[in-house]
């Protein structure tokens, strides 16, 4: 198979039987945010989805975005269906692995998944669809132009010709591929998924108790931890006294942790671990804590309301200047002024942060809601002085904004 | 720790917990029943919301001890295959988002169609007060607690 290096592979990694072709989709803000986080390790792979043919004619597409309830799954789904012409029940999306050398960009965020990756989707359902067509028509010894391709099945009407996907599928993996800025995608018009309700595909599961978010994983004898942190931004525990916490039933260990710094995103505080999530809840209400409320002591809404207000008033950057705003605003005939203010909002998600880690000798497996399941590997490695790469981290599916 | 007899979906369940161990946390962590929800511990929120003897209760607020004798219904006991005309309905009208409420406010639609077959939009607002949704799916519940009573949930 020719390897168009610019945006589609076969990765012989992915050692699995039927057509593999590698998708860029999303370019700019996955670099963006990478950007922010400082020195990036090296993109190996640009790849960051993959369109999985399995020789039954089902389509896999394994793809780096967090199921948040944004229908991200069912989404993806009907935008390669609609082009690779096939039943939107035959598009799985997989949640891919945490495998950042594997999947250039592994974020789920900015309310970008579709909006960036419909068009890469497109051309990459449009490239199965070709590579069917193609393998049909030779096999069949008929012009290309003269197939079409309906229902997972390539179609010659002059000679009432048919073929299943899954047939196609040996032909098709030894063609070479086209060049998907090039590949023909369906005219709007034509479109009988996208612009078409869907029901979403993570429903079912969410409306009978099955739907396994982060908060619903459980490890064989697992135990469950609690962590009480410091009231302030910034603040720290002075000291604390566990001897009541000890006594809880089911209480096992008592122990402080440091915050990380800025790029890991983590608290620190005094942690309970019990059997059950009730008993390390009344180990931490037993718990004697004097805290060194830190920088922001003394900071409440009030102040936070003061010193943005004062900073309001103060000239700011500028950002663009186009014509001459000062005089134009300076010779109005009507100036209208008005302040707007808007509060210091938490997420407040409907499910508590929380994570489960497995611990095992030089390994660990992570489950998390998580919208960036890669800044959670190398967070927990660091944590637990691992290389990233043995650090397996399950998004879990989920939450609006829980992210790592 | 003490010994409790008790009845989920109609099916006999021994625990042996602290009498004050919220049911909630008998459901999650000593019974792997995690389609009951956490998310307040104070009652606020209605993700934990099952059922006592049908009553809509806040499991987080419910002591194993006071429960006694009384039947559990937990969002695994409505029906598995999604045949309760409240899940039929969450369906059609696609209702959950991220769905960490959803158990909750299902649980609480169950037991307000149960004792108010065709409740007005002022008794359905009213019974699901307590159910906060975070993804902000109210107009959705309101339209498939609409549909469910019409399909005579």
């Amino acid at each position: 198979m020719t390897i168009n290096r610019r945006q589609f592979v076969v990765q012989g990694s992915m050692a699995t039987a039927g057509l593999v072709i590698g998708v860029r989709l999303s370019p700019s803000m996955a670099f963006a945010q990478e950007n922010e986080r400082g020195p990036k390790e090296k993109v190996v792979n640009p790849f960051d989805a993959y369109v999985h043919v399995k020789p039954d004619g089902k389509i896999s597409l394994i793809v780096a975005k967090s199921e948040m309830g944004q229908g991200i799954k069912t989404g993806l789904a009907m935008i390669l269906a609609e082009e690779a012409e096939v039943d939107f029940n035959t598009v799985s999306v997989e949640q891919a692995e945490t495998r950042p050398d594997i999947y250039a960009h592994m974020g789920t965020g900015g309310s970008g998944s579709t909006m960036e990756n419909f068009t890469p989707l497109r051309r990459a359902g449009a490239t199965v669809r070709a590579l069917m067509i193609t393998a049909a028509a030779q096999n069949w010894s008929v012009p290309t132009e003269e197939c079409r391709a309906k229902k997972s099945t390539a179609l010659h009407e002059k000679s009432s010709r048919r073929a299943g996907y899954g047939e196609l599928v040996e032909a098709a993996m030894k063609l070479p591929l086209p060049d998907p800025e090039k590949v023909q995608l369906k005219n709007d018009s034509d479109f009988e998924l996208i612009g078409h309700a869907t029901p979403r595909v993570d429903i079912p599961s969410k409306v009978n108790g099955t739907a396994v978010f982060g908060m619903d994983v459980r490890v064989p004898e697992m135990l469950f931890a609690v962590v009480a942190r410091c009231p302030t931004f910034g603040g720290k525990h002075a000291h604390y006294d566990a001897t009541r916490a000890k006594a809880v039933p089911g209480v096992k260990s008592i122990f402080q942790i440091p915050a990380l710094g800025r790029d890991m995103f983590t608290a620190g505080g005094v942690v309970v671990v019990a059997d059950s999530t009730w008993a390390a809840m009344q180990g931490r209400e037993a718990l004697k804590i004097t805290w060194d409320n830190g920088p922001a002591a003394g900071e409440s809404t009030g102040t936070l309301h003061t010193s943005l207000h004062t900073g309001a008033g103060k000239p700011g950057k500028r950002i663009r200047n186009d014509g001459d705003v000062d005089a134009v605003l300076s010779n109005g005939a009507k100036r209208v002024e008005a302040t707007y203010e808007f509060p210091s909002q938490a997420h407040a998600t409907m499910e508590p942060m929380n994570i489960t880690v497995h611990a095992r000798s030089g390994e660990a497996e992570v489950w998390a809601p998580t919208q960036s399941p890669d800044w959670v590997q190398r967070t927990v490695a660091k944590v637990l002085d691992l290389k990233p790469e043995r650090v397996i981290v399950h998004s879990r599916t989920g939450l609006i904004n829980t992210s790592a | 720790m003490s010994a409790f007899h008790l009845v989920i979906n109609d099916r006999t369940h021994d625990v042996d917990v602290s009498p004050d161990t919220p049911l909630l946390w008998v459901l999650r962590d000593k019974l792997n029943m995690t389609g009951t929800k956490y998310g307040c511990g104070m009652g606020l929120c209605g993700s934990c919301t099952v059922h006592l003897d049908g009553e809509a209760v806040r499991s987080c607020q419910t002591a194993i001890f006071s429960v006694g004798s009384k039947k559990i219904t937990t969002i695994e006991g409505l029906s598995a295959d999604n045949s309760h005309p409240v899940q039929r309905a969450w369906i059609a009208e696609q209702v959950p988002q991220c769905g960490y409420c959803q158990p909750g406010q299902i649980m609480s639609a169950a037991a307000l169609l149960a004792k108010t077959p065709r409740p007005s939009d002022d008794q359905i607002d009213s019974a699901m007060a307590g159910n906060l949704c975070r993804c902000g799916m109210y107009q959705r519940i309101r339209r498939a607690i609409h549909r469910a009573a019409g399909e005579g949930a």
